[in-house]
């Protein structure tokens, strides 16, 4: 009978379940977070444990036999939340253990494009919501950021706005996973996040609304509009909080 | 006035300028911002545009009457002029609300070039030196003004440009009658002396100051003057020869005045401006040549036809190419085989030979590509490799004579000469 290898949903935990699977040879019938496991009847369950002596030796086989860039890929997959991200790690890994460093060059084989698509989708992401995000200025002077992501993607952009805007409080509020990455002077931490009321905003922040509001507006060339080609760009689904699309707020 | 209405007129004169890239500059340490290097989009405006920097002219009160400017000083428009703390405020603010990547400041001329300059680099002042801005600003230098405001100007900014507008010195003088090309091209030659000057620095003393770390860059519109697109792309190449210029843009000329010496167009020309970024890009990153992508009995690109499947239909004799051993250089040469595909593809060749079905996961565009490849020595286009059949398949504007719309307009032959080549203009 096939494993199902079972994990906490953390990061570690995700690479204890692929330590784990590697270590019992055979591929698995299945990796899944915990919360997302449904018992069969055709597979055996065995739950990991994050971290692990084998889950130490795991990682250190990664950086010696794997391509580069692999943990940041492993990452990203992790990040990604797609059904079946665990799978598809596996079986890149497992091209990639027996073709070494040269793994990242068979592009033409399945698991290796897959696994880069779905690396690159979440990066694209990431890099879009790097100028997507919109912080509005609450009463108590924190700058608060609401997103809905495809992927979740605070890890991956939080030290941009680190670099960014070091010296002002700000949070970014995933709101769809209920997370949120909150800076404070160059300390950044990601938590769970619910907001507790409405946020109240301040009578500046109404105004430069207004004035971008406007920009946006004005910038836009009558003669080459284009609306088809805007949402190509700026997909609908991220209009939700972005200030210069979304309906305005009432002050 | 409000600033409200400041900046809608403001936006309003400077939405035509379309250098809105935000990219090659990496600038970090500040209070406040950080340049990147590959450049963030904010936002795309109702015309497909990316909206990365806060564009406006600090004022649009002209003292000149350029015949293709909506600011020109004979227009009847609303009329206004930030204060340099308006402007820098407004700028922090929307920076720190993520709505942009920094400034993109110019202006019309008020008074006269140096005056401009000197409230433009007051501007820049505050916010570097009073807010700790390290955000992206893109600077216009204003052509006629004085060097060392030129200076101050590019030590203040990331990217300084100034605009060329006409791709001729004769269209320039009819058009712009106040501008010349001698006072263009040497504030242009000048801030690319300064830039490596500072490079040189650099690589003495360790904290040399910085001087538009992003190079500079310019503007070409197109289709307001008669100039083909074989004059305007050997301008280009010269340019990125000459001063390393970072961008050449190009705008499709949009008719907001009527005149006697402008066409009077219904439409900008956008795809012609579009082949021309096409081209453009041939010439930076595919190591084409203007005179290869074009020439005398082809002074045009075809609107049809990207400018690579023409190039390449004009030269059917160097296809089809071995996908399997051609070098790199005739990789990039394949119509649909782009930088990134055609490194992908020297990759995998080292490891394994490549099949007609691995290429699209390489994304080799087959549409394209198909009637210019063999793969294993087999050819899989779906008509014959001839320039014909191809044209047919690939041509998005079948059977509408190039650039028609336009060069009535202009169909004195004399005129079109007076234009001449351009490298014995500079
Ligand atoms: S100088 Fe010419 S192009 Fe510039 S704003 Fe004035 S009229 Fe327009």
């Amino acid at each position: 009978m096939k494993y199902t290898f079972i994990y906490d949903g953390s990061f570690e935990g995700f690479l204890a379940a692929m330590a784990e699977a590697f270590y019992q040879g055979d591929p698995p019938e299945d990796i899944r977070e915990e919360k997302e496991y449904v018992p069969s009847l055709f597979s055996q369950a065995i739950k990991v444990e994050p971290v692990s002596q084998r889950f130490k030796a795991f990682v250190t086989r990664l950086g010696a036999e794997a391509p580069p860039a692999t943990m940041r890929k492993l990452f990203c997959a992790y990040l990604s939340g797609v059904q079946n991200r665990e799978m598809l790690a596996y079986r890149y890994l497992d091209f990639a253990f027996r073709h070494g460093n040269q793994a990242g060059r068979f592009l033409s084989e399945e698991a290796v494009s897959r696994m880069e698509e779905l690396f690159r989708k979440v990066l694209r992401e990431a890099h879009r919501m790097q100028g997507l995000v919109r912080f509005k200025e609450l009463s108590d002077g924190v700058l608060y950021a609401p997103v809905e992501t495809d992927h979740n993607v605070l890890p991956l952009i939080s030290p941009h706005f680190i670099k960014r805007m070091r010296h002002s409080r700000w949070v970014i509020h995933d709101v769809r996973r209920q997370q949120a990455a909150v800076n404070d002077n160059g300390t950044c931490r990601i938590m769970a996040t619910q907001l507790a009321h409405t946020p109240e905003y301040t009578e500046d922040e109404y105004f430069y609304q207004r004035l971008w509001r406007e920009y946006f507006k004005t910038i836009a060339i009558e003669s080459r509009l284009n609306p088809r080609l805007q949402r190509q760009f700026l997909p609908q689904r991220y209009w939700k909080y972005l200030v210069e699309v979304a309906p305005p707020e009432e002050a | 006035m409000h600033v409200l209405d400041k900046l809608s007129a403001l936006a309003n004169s400077a939405k035509y300028d379309v250098s809105c890239a935000s990219s090659g500059s990496t600038r970090q340490g500040g209070a406040l911002g950080r340049a990147t290097l590959g450049g963030i989009c904010h936002s795309w405006s109702a015309d497909g545009r990316c909206i990365s920097l806060l564009k406006v002219l600090f004022s649009n009160i002209c003292v000149y009457d350029c015949a293709y400017c909506i600011n020109r000083r004979s227009n009847d428009i609303r009329r206004a002029q930030f204060t340099p703390e308006e402007l820098a405020r407004l700028t922090v603010n929307f920076y720190q609300k993520n709505y942009i990547e920094g400034l993109f400041l110019s202006s019309a001329i008020v008074k006269n070039p140096d005056h401009t300059m000197e409230l433009l680099n007051k501007t820049m002042r505050l916010l570097r030196e009073a807010y700790l801005f390290h955000g992206y600003i893109h600077v216009k230098v204003i052509p006629g003004s004085s060097p060392a405001l030129v200076d101050e100007a590019g030590r203040l900014a990331d990217r300084v440009s100034v605009n060329i507008e006409l791709p001729s010195a004769q269209s320039l003088a009819l058009l712009a009658p106040q501008k010349n090309y001698p006072a263009i091209f040497a504030p242009m030659r000048h801030i690319h002396k300064t830039i490596l000057q500072h490079k040189e620095e650099n690589k003495t003393t360790k904290h040399a100051m910085k001087f538009a770390p992003a190079g500079q860059s310019t503007q070409l519109i197109i289709g307001a003057s008669p100039e083909r697109d074989l004059q305007i792309l050997k301008l280009s190449a010269f340019l990125y020869q000459s001063v390393r210029m970072r961008r050449v843009y190009y705008s499709a000329y949009v008719p907001v005045n009527a005149g006697t010496n402008l066409p009077a167009l219904i439409r900008p020309p956008l795809l012609r401006e579009h082949r021309l970024y096409q081209a453009d890009w041939l010439l930076r990153f595919y190591g084409f040549e203007a005179t290869e992508l074009l020439d005398e009995q082809h002074p045009d690109f075809e609107e049809g036809l990207d400018p690579k499947v023409s190039w390449a239909l004009r030269h059917i004799g160097a296809f089809p190419v071995e996908i399997n051993t051609a070098d790199y250089s005739q990789l990039l040469r394949i119509p649909g085989v782009g930088v990134r595909s055609a490194a992908r593809i020297m990759a995998v060749r080292k490891v394994k030979k490549i099949r007609y079905e691995d290429l699209k996961k390489l994304r080799v565009v087959l549409k394209r590509a198909q009637y210019f490849i063999l793969v294993n020595g087999r050819y899989h286009g779906d008509v014959s490799p001839e320039p014909v059949g191809i044209r047919q398949k690939l041509d998005v504007i079948a059977r509408r004579p190039p650039s028609q719309s336009q060069l009535t307009l202009f169909s004195a032959p004399e005129e079109r000469e007076a234009a001449s080549s351009i490298s014995g203009e500079l």
